[in-house]
Order: C-alpha cells, then sequence, then structure tokens
C-alpha cells in the first residue's frame, strides 16, 4: 500500500499534477538564546505554520502545582506561585507529553530566593535561568515549598510555549533611473545599512533590514521600492531558555507530522 | 513589588537579567547599552525593566 503510494506520489510530481518545495534552511546567527535562520523555497503558509507549531503545539516543562507549606515573606502565595509558573525550565529529550517532575524549594531568611535554590528531584529537567528572582526574605521568615512542573503545549497555557517566533520576508531594493544621490536615504534608515553602490544604492546586509520603509518614504525623488521576496524568510526564534533553537525545531516538525497523521486517519474515517 | 518574571506583552524572561542591570548602571554604564547588550532589544521588555520600582525591600520592614 505504502509503495503503491509512493509511486502515485512520483507519477503525479512528474506530471506536474503536484509540487515539492525544496527548502533550505542557514543558520544567520546566534546570541542571547536568540537564533536567525534564513529558510529558503518556503510559502507564507508554510513559514507560518512553523511559527504556529512552535507556539502551540511544541511540548515543553513548566511549573503547573505548587504545594506551599510555609510562606513567611510578603510575596502573597498566588503571586509566588505565578512567579514559579512563568520560569522556564530545560529539559532532556527523553520527556514526552504528560511527564511529570517535582522541584523544592527551603530557604531562611534574611536572603534573596533566586531559581538556583529550587532543586529538582531529576537531573534531567532543573531550572533555565539561575538568576531569576523569585523573592526577598527578611529576618525569620521561612519559605518551603513543593513544585509539580508538567510538559504541556502552549495550547493550554502562554507559559507553555518554548520560544517567541517571528519571520519576516527577506528585501530587496529596487532603486530607479531618477536616484540623484542625494543620500537622504542612507542617513535616516535607522539600521545604517544602506550605502553607495556605483550610480544606485545598495544593502551592505539586507538581513538586517527591519522593513520600516524609511528610505521609501525620505526619498523625494520616489526612486526607491522596497520588495519582499515571497519565497524567502528570515525566521527568527527567540528561545525562553528551555530548549536550544535547532531542538525546539526538530521537536515542533515531529508535532506537525503528528498533527497530520491525525487529519489522514480522520480522512480515512470520513466517507 | 518585585520585576515581573516575564515581560507583559511578548513573554521574554526578564527576571533573570534584572539585578545585572542594575548593578551594572549603578557602576555608571549608560542604562540604553546595557540593556542593548543583555538581549533586551524590544521596547515592551525595555519598559518593564527601567520603570520597575522595586518596594519589596521597604514593605518587608512591616511584616509581623
Amino acid at each position: 500500500m505504502q509503495k503503491e503510494e509512493k509511486i502515485q506520489r512520483k507519477e503525479a510530481i512528474e506530471k506536474k499534477e503536484m509540487t515539492v518545495m525544496a527548502i533550505s534552511i542557514k543558520k544567520l546567527d546566534e546570541k542571547h538564546d536568540v537564533a536567525r535562520y534564513l529558510v529558503k523555497g518556503a510559502s507564507p503558509s508554510f513559514i507560518n505554520m512553523i511559527r504556529r507549531g512552535i507556539m502551540l503545539h511544541t511540548p515543553c516543562l513548566a511549573v503547573e502545582k505548587v504545594s506551599i507549606y510555609e510562606n513567611d515573606s510578603v510575596m502573597f502565595d498566588e503571586m509566588l506561585a505565578h512567579r514559579l509558573g512563568m520560569m522556564p525550565i530545560k529539559m532532556d529529550k527523553t520527556y514526552k507529553m504528560g511527564d511529570k517532575v517535582k522541584l523544592v524549594v527551603e530557604k531562611e531568611g534574611p536572603c534573596t530566593v533566586y531559581a538556583k535554590d529550587i532543586k529538582s528531584t531529576d537531573p534531567k529537567a532543573e531550572v533555565a535561568d539561575k538568576n531569576i528572582l523569585i523573592t526577598k526574605l527578611e529576618k525569620d521568615q521561612r519559605l518551603r515549598l513543593e513544585m509539580e512542573a508538567e510538559v504541556n503545549t502552549g495550547e493550554t497555557h502562554v507559559k507553555w510555549q518554548p520560544a517567541i517566533v517571528s519571520y519576516k520576508e527577506v528585501p530587496e531594493l529596487v532603486v530607479s533611473k531618477d536616484c540623484n544621490q542625494c543620500k537622504d536615504c542612507i542617513k535616516i534608515c535607522p539600521e545604517g545599512i544602506l550605502e553607495v553602490k556605483g550610480k544606485t544604492i545598495a544593502f551592505t546586509d539586507p538581513n538586517a533590514c527591519s522593513l520600516c520603509r524609511a528610505c521609501v518614504d525620505a526619498c523625494g525623488k520616489g526612486a526607491i521600492k522596497l520588495v519582499y521576496n515571497k519565497n524567502e524568510y528570515i525566521l527568527i526564534i527567540e528561545s525562553a531558555g528551555g530548549m536550544s533553537p535547532k531542538e525546539i525545531i526538530s521537536s515542533t516538525v515531529k508535532a506537525m507530522l503528528e498533527k497530520n497523521k491525525e487529519i489522514g486517519k480522520a480522512l480515512a474515517k470520513a466517507k | 513589588m518585585m520585576i515581573p518574571v516575564r515581560c507583559f506583552s511578548c513573554g521574554k524572561q526578564l527576571a533573570g537579567v534584572y539585578e545585572e542591570f542594575q548593578k551594572r548602571v549603578e557602576k555608571g554604564e549608560q542604562p540604553e547599552k546595557v540593556m542593548d547588550d543583555l538581549g533586551v532589544k524590544r521596547y515592551c521588555c525595555r519598559r518593564m525593566i527601567f520603570s520597575q520600582v522595586d518596594l519589596i525591600d521597604m514593605i518587608g520592614k512591616f511584616k509581623s
């Protein structure tokens, strides 16, 4: 059955009844857990599927239940629990949807309680940023609580969103012959990425363009046009710290394939 | 009371960089440059940091 499907697919591609996009991804840079990828050969809907997939369907860890035994700090129990919930937690690949981990804190003042004071019962899961401020304790104040972190997706709550994702088209600068090289556009560009190249204006780095169109507005002659490439995107993944951007993408692809299978199954049942 | 763990608008984690920001600004560095350096780029995250008023130490004195 699978062989037949493969042959059918191949024939369809040859007859051009079906098109397959060849997608290439290149990493541009990574700093502060923010990775930028240049994605070529993707359609707008495809790249948006990746974005939404990361935000809604990629499993990650976050604190779900907090049992507070002692909290003498000035922060209310609810506020404390909320702060703990928002904290990103690193997890191993072995974790699957619905898995749970226990975390414990025990502290006595005077001190500042940081995320590094939280002890995990499983070495594979730990708090992503050790410097997160949780609360402060004065003299003789005590904090003793237990947390249960759960693997879930961003569909349930934003605390399970593994990254902030955005994408933008790669722009192309089209300069007509009316350009008199007054350099107004170069002066106004907030990113400072325009330069005089021969008799026209060009980008020094098109990937750094924020698509603000200040150059288009600044041109008195209306000689500059900013054209977007509909098949080339810059995908920006800003990890919350739980997983690396690469792990996030591969985990998203897996989750989306699973969704596709579900559609297939439902379709097979439909008459 | 205390710096929120994440930015209200975009959800970026900020409570981990706040103490470093404070220390460096106290030493005399320019706040905007410190924020750039810490990767706090968007203005939604920046307002979280520079509009923060730490009241927890003050309130802490009055808890019995």
